[in-house]
């Protein structure tokens, strides 16, 4: 499986049961959360950066963890704190005594898998030394600019909870998300199970089986490339956006990179589900997850703990899907 | 921000509202008597006349209702930014306000002495020539008393009652508004629900499958379109059947709300579903096979639906057959097992 001489000719399907089969190998480690696991790897395949929000103690790194083993790509963790600089994430010239050059000691973030452990926790200014890297796959430093891996992909976690000594993402950060998962806590079964699973393994984690590489994921993202979507269906998507800008509640709404996100995650979705071809479900079981983490709320809703899934999720039940029938049509 | 924003109301103009205040203030000092107190009992040139105190009554609960309009949206709009406390005490006092401002209405008109024609238009009676003793003012009952006009107007446990009914309807529609906006349904008639989940539903079921056949049968060049026409033909089935259709539902959406109102039609609506997305949304060569086998789909939903409605001429007025077959022989355990 994971060594593919012939990505090109992979089909939906195919790529569709590679990645479910990843799915249920994480799923042997992170227990009981098949919807989170869903989420970031229709991340992985459509070649996002993944916004993990939640408490303590609930699996985000495991998750990210997980996910770089079972795919195979190289990982790097950074844990986020106060004093991080942006040369510590980036990399940065060193001079060599022996040759009496500069040299350049790449950072954490040359890497497939990047894990930006608690990154609410570090200043702007370190946030901001991730943004290149994200948006562009490169970094530039003393005036050179570096490519980064193919695949490369961030998980960033977050805590949203604990305001002491920590820096909220600016909207242009949260932006370059695309798309943002909520682990949640397990139901008392599936916590049963789990504890269960540890007593059994006797080992702290379950040890998960490579089952692709770098070279299958970029072959994936190279299919969801491939994946048509109607023009109706990208009406929607954009009546869902702009549904964020009018909604009375949102101060600032979605921007058009969320609607690009959008469009990119269900394609995704669309090949996980062995398809090649977006339907109506793809976007609207998406649309959380790609815009709820671009919109901010009026200042007056956050007294209310009032949260933009809250709000997007209205939204979603109130913009029509496309009709039965076809507004153009085509050919059999 | 800019957007999000309501567009603020075009007020009207100060002159406009001037001379409606100074028509209403003379209107109101023709019908009561400028010249006497507050107090009296008496009646202006206007006061004479009852539609007057009609008309403005109706015009009062006009412009209150009006202004409860306009008002709306600023009391909705102040609501997020008070804190608990005030909050709770908007919430109590703006309905209160709002409705009281309507009620003056109801209650100028009720308690308006109307005329009874036979009162006023004969000159006054001759002072009384009776050697008896004038008993005083004060010990004269209420009605017999010089000037007073009790005897025409509304008894006090009319306009009581009047007052109970319009609560009463406030309340009423107070429920039924706070019950639509949760998404709650208005509790119908047992007659009425059981009949629409009978025999009706199922003949509309049959005819909108019919309907599907029909289309199936004009769409034979065009099997993309055979297939869409097979998958509207099913939907306006579980339309008919009952299911709740939304603007905002997906495919999966309309079938699992058609699992929750009770109606399977087994593995068939689902594959038909699967056909409908790949001829709606892809652009895949569709043939003969895929016609075919939404045509068969079709046909099992169809039949489906007639052993349904088979079951209902059985069991006439019969709503989900369980509970009245407990209702005929109630020592039957498993009612199913007859079947």
């Amino acid at each position: 499986m994971t060594t593919d001489s012939t990505p090109q000719l992979r089909t939906a399907e195919q790529v569709g049961e590679q990645a479910g089969a990843v799915l249920r190998e994480i799923g042997r480690a992170v227990v009981g959360k098949p919807d989170a696991l869903e989420l970031v790897m229709l991340g992985v395949l459509a070649g996002g950066h993944v916004l993990v929000e939640d408490l303590p103690g609930l699996g985000k790194t495991l998750l990210a963890r997980s996910f770089a083993t079972t795919l195979g790509l190289d990982f790097r963790r950074i844990q986020f704190t106060p004093d991080l600089l942006p040369s510590d994430v980036t990399g940065t010239p060193l001079y060599d005594q022996r040759t009496g050059e500069m040299v350049f000691h790449p950072g954490p973030v040359f890497t497939h898998l990047l894990l930006a452990d608690e990154i609410n926790r570090t200043p702007p200014k370190t946030q901001a030394a991730l943004l290149e890297a994200m948006a562009e796959s490169q970094v530039t430093v003393d005036g050179e600019t570096r490519p980064l891996a193919d695949p490369f992909l961030v998980i960033a976690t977050a805590n949203p909870v604990e305001y002491e000594g920590t820096y909220s993402l600016p909207e242009a950060q949260l932006d370059r998300f695309q798309l943002r998962v909520r682990m949640g806590y397990l139901t008392a079964r599936e916590e049963l199970a789990m504890l269960r699973a540890r007593i059994d393994r006797a080992a702290p984690e379950a040890v998960l089986e490579r089952l692709a590489g770098p070279q299958d994921v970029v072959a994936w993202r190279a299919v969801v490339e491939r994946v048509e979507i109607d023009d109706d269906l990208l009406e929607y998507a954009v009546a869902l956006v702009a549904a964020t800008r009018e909604h009375p509640q949102i101060s600032i709404g979605a921007s058009p990179r969320g609607g690009l996100a959008l469009v990119q995650l269900a394609r995704a979705r669309a090949v996980l589900d062995g398809r090649d071809y977006v339907v109506p479900e793809d976007v609207k079981d998406l649309a959380v997850p790609a815009l709820a983490h671009r919109v901010s709320l009026r200042p007056e809703l956050w007294v209310r703990e009032m949260s933009t899934d809250d709000v997007l999720r209205e939204i979603v039940d109130g913009v029509g899907t496309p009709t039965t029938r076809r507004t153009a049509a085509v050919s059999s | 921000m800019a957007h999000g924003e309501r567009t603020p109301q075009r007020a009207a103009p100060g002159v406009v509202l001037a001379a409606a205040v100074v028509a209403a203030l003379a209107v109101a000092a023709l019908a009561l008597r400028p010249a006497e107190g507050l107090l009296h009992s008496g009646r202006g040139p206007l006061g004479h006349w009852g539609f007057v105190a009609i008309g403005i009554s109706a015009v009062w609960t006009f412009g209150a209702w009006t202004a409860v309009q306009r008002l709306r949206h600023r009391f909705g709009a102040d609501r997020l930014s008070l804190p608990p406390g005030e909050e709770r005490l908007r919430e109590a006092a703006a309905p209160l306000l709002l409705a009281t401002a309507g009620v003056v209405g109801v209650l100028a008109l009720v308690l308006h002495r109307f005329s009874t024609g036979d009162s006023t238009s004969g000159p006054p009676p001759p002072p009384a020539t009776d050697p008896m003793p004038t008993p005083t003012l004060a010990s004269l009952p209420p009605q017999e008393r010089p000037g007073s006009t009790d005897h025409s107007s509304l008894p006090l446990y009319l306009v009581l009652v009047l007052l109970a009914a319009v609560a009463v309807v406030l309340v009423v529609v107070a429920v039924v508004r706070r019950l639509r906006r949760f998404g709650l349904r208005v509790p119908q008639r047992p007659g009425l629900a059981g009949a629409a989940t009978g025999d009706d539903d199922a003949r509309l079921l049959l005819s909108a499958v019919r309907s599907g056949r029909r289309a199936l049968s004009g769409t034979e060049d065009d099997a993309r379109a055979a297939v869409i026409a097979c998958y509207a033909a099913m939907e306006d089935a579980l339309v008919a059947s009952g299911v709740p259709r939304h603007a905002s539902d997906s495919p999966a959406d309309l079938l699992a709300r058609a699992a929750g109102a009770g109606f399977t039609p087994g593995p068939a609506a689902p594959r038909l579903t699967a056909l409908f997305r790949e001829a709606r949304y892809s652009s895949h060569p569709m043939d003969a096979a895929h016609r075919q086998a939404a045509a068969d789909s079709l046909e099992e939903i169809a039949s489906l639906l007639d052993a349904r409605a088979s079951d209902g001429d059985r069991n006439p007025g019969d709503g989900d057959g369980n509970q009245s077959d407990r209702d005929r022989n109630p020592g039957d355990p498993n009612p199913e097992a007859r079947r």
